[in-house]
């Protein structure tokens, strides 16, 4: 595709041209000193100058006068709770004279377009495709969401010290899965961003907007800065490496170090943009005898989720952790084809105790050398 | 069918928890008409003798006469929900247990003698069965209302053992302890609020006891890098649930140090 010149003025077209074609706007906002995403109405809405600073367990937010727009790495909303929202109704009952008749709930939704998703964002939608959408058994309610979702990844000039996404190999440019892609320039003189689409309907719009194609100079400044970005990462996993060493000793005692640090809080299942574990729970009333049943969102982490003969088969914190990161780094491959982990580092950022898997993936590496 | 009669007592407590049923406002109507309210005394003087099938028991047991009622209440219910902090681990009067109660008595009454209490505040199923227990300091009045709907219709109420974190994700809350380094008991701390004090940038303060596997030891570790003095992380376990066993061995341990 034809690369384009895009503007920050053009920007508050794009988003007005897609209010215009039906869809709800998201972008990243700055909300209780966090950036999440939520419903945008113009630039004006966006985190002008912010930068976020990660380390595990924490999460700063800085503010500059740069007025660069996309100059942070991510906040901990991903496009989960968007796609797949932490709870939701799955199906009601009524009663009637004719007996109990089952309903499924299908909300009224409005599309939505997200303005400023990542190239890790992507990623994890398309693993979360392959778990929702692969198999026999689809989600329709993802399936419907996903659909209709515009997707503007903004690709990254500034990874935070937590993201190791150039390591998994997806990121900090897209290359797949996204309607319009946008890469953010800030130089002495000039603020742009160079476009390009990566469908029919992205094509479309950039067209919509009327932009100046890009020069090769400009391009270049693209390639350089998302290579400056690459080799700024400061962790790395080897996900084929991880395949093997996580599956190779499972009884093997580091298992049990991570004991001492672990909450079992489940924060990391939460933040993961790929985890798609959930449970249902009945839902009755006491007036008008109806029924019905909610899907929310669970976690390895918790004791119920191997609540099964009647106990839980994964009562220690080791089993619940292993369960976690050998499923993330190893089995996903066998069950779906790829890692379940995309780099974002947000499960290390939002441990309140600051696990960070790279780490603890090294070290069971160099224990089981050892 | 007859409807299930509910009757509601009262130990050492508020009486805020079973004010919680009062505060079903929308509820309330629907609740009445599908269970026969037999003895609740901050409802109404109207009371009919037992047995029940169902008794709310709020407060915590701390005077020799208690020991000997929540027997009798246990012999005439058929289930016995034990509701609030301080049903479930004794409530923030379980301080007491410790100190030393002889003294606390001379310090507060005029005449000690007429006193007659037990030197500890204990929860209802250290003294009797307990089939279900909710927690929180108050407890959620949603909780309550959803135990009477599963009652009615003969499921398992759906009440969530695990921490507050999952709370605060669920409703889109940031985290404040890594984002505002705030000190927050929520890791380990068991959900059933909904995750209220986050959402107004407060640390959680731990009024629904430990969650199902608390990691004390770890957390402590992190409020020391936030710059937590250990007297404060002691005082911070040692509130409504000072009694609860993870919270209270904890807290001991940190307290000697």
């Amino acid at each position: 595709m034809k690369r384009a010149i895009l503007a920050p003025t053009d920007l508050d077209n794009l988003i007005a041209v897609l209010s215009e074609r039906g869809f709800e706007v998201l972008g990243p906002t700055l909300d209780s000193g966090v950036v999440t995403l939520s419903s945008i109405d113009s630039t004006a809405d966006l985190p002008e100058g912010i930068r976020d600073e990660m380390s595990p367990g924490r999460y700063y937010i800085k503010a500059t006068s740069d007025g660069e727009l996309f100059g942070y790495a991510v906040g901990p909303t991903s496009l989960k709770p968007t796609l797949f929202p932490s709870r939701r109704q799955v199906w009601t009952t009524e009663n009637t004279d004719q007996g109990i008749i089952f309903r499924s709930s299908v909300p009224d939704l409005r599309p939505v377009a997200v303005i400023g998703a990542r190239p890790c964002d992507a990623a994890a939608m398309a693993v979360q495709d392959e778990a929702l959408l692969g198999g026999p058994y689809i989600d329709t309610d993802y399936a419907r969401r996903r659909r209709d979702l515009f997707l503007v990844v903004v690709n990254c000039t500034r990874p935070a010290s937590t993201c190791f996404c150039a390591s998994m190999g997806t990121g900090p440019a897209v290359s797949e899965g996204f309607d319009i892609a946008l890469t953010e320039l800030k130089l002495d003189t000039r603020h742009f961003f160079v476009a390009e689409s990566g469908s029919e309907r992205g094509q479309e719009v950039l067209d919509q907007l009327g932009l100046d194609p890009a020069d090769p100079d400009d391009e270049e400044l693209v390639r350089v800065a998302l290579e400056v970005a690459a080799d700024s990462m400061e962790r790395t996993l080897d996900p084929v490496d991880a395949y093997s060493v996580l599956r190779a000793q499972p009884e093997h005692p580091y298992w049990e170090t991570i004991v001492e640090r672990c909450l079992t809080c489940a924060n990391c299942t939460m933040v993961c943009p790929t985890c798609f574990c959930v449970t249902t729970e009945p839902v009755t009333s006491l007036g008008d005898e109806s029924a019905g049943e909610e899907r929310r969102w669970d976690s390895c982490f918790s004791l119920d989720y191997s609540f099964m003969g009647g106990s839980p088969v994964r009562e220690t914190v080791e089993s619940r952790y292993r369960q976690w990161l050998t499923h993330k780094l190893s089995t996903w491959f066998d069950q779906f084809g790829t890692s379940g982990c995309v780099g974002c580092g947000r499960c290390i950022t939002w441990c309140p105790v600051g696990i960070d898997l790279t780490e603890e993936v090294r070290h069971l590496r160099e224990q089981i050398d050892a | 069918m007859a409807k299930p009669s509910l009757a509601v007592w009262k130990f050492a407590s508020c009486d805020g928890c079973q004010l919680s049923l009062l505060d079903l406002e929308d509820e309330l109507l629907a609740v009445a008409d599908g269970i026969d309210i037999a003895h609740f005394p901050e409802a109404t003087t109207a009371h009919r003798g037992g047995p029940y099938d169902v008794s709310l028991v709020e407060g915590s047991i701390t005077t020799p006469a208690d020991l000997t009622r929540i027997q009798e209440i246990r012999a005439q219910s058929g289930m016995l929900v034990a509701i609030g902090a301080c049903a479930t681990t004794g409530g923030i009067q379980a301080l007491r247990n410790l100190a030393d109660i002889d003294e606390f008595v001379r310090v507060v009454y005029a005449r000690p003698a007429y006193i007659q209490t037990l030197a500890t505040s204990t929860a209802i199923a250290d003294h009797v069965k307990v089939d279900l227990e909710l927690a929180g300091c108050p407890i959620n009045k949603y909780q309550l209302l959803e135990v009477v709907q599963a009652l009615l219709v003969g499921r398992k109420p759906t009440l969530p053992t695990y921490s507050v974190c999952v709370e605060c994700k669920e409703r889109g809350t940031s985290c404040v302890m890594v984002a505002d380094g705030v000190a927050c008991l929520g890791p380990i701390t068991r959900a059933g609020c909904g995750a209220i004090c986050p959402a107004f940038a407060r640390g959680c303060y731990g009024c629904f006891g430990p969650s199902e596997s608390p990691n004390v030891d770890s957390l402590a570790a992190w409020w020391d890098e936030l710059g937590v003095a250990r007297p404060d992380l002691v005082r911070a376990l040692r509130t409504f649930n000072v009694n609860a066993p993870q919270f209270k061995e904890a807290s001991t341990r940190y307290a000697q140090e």
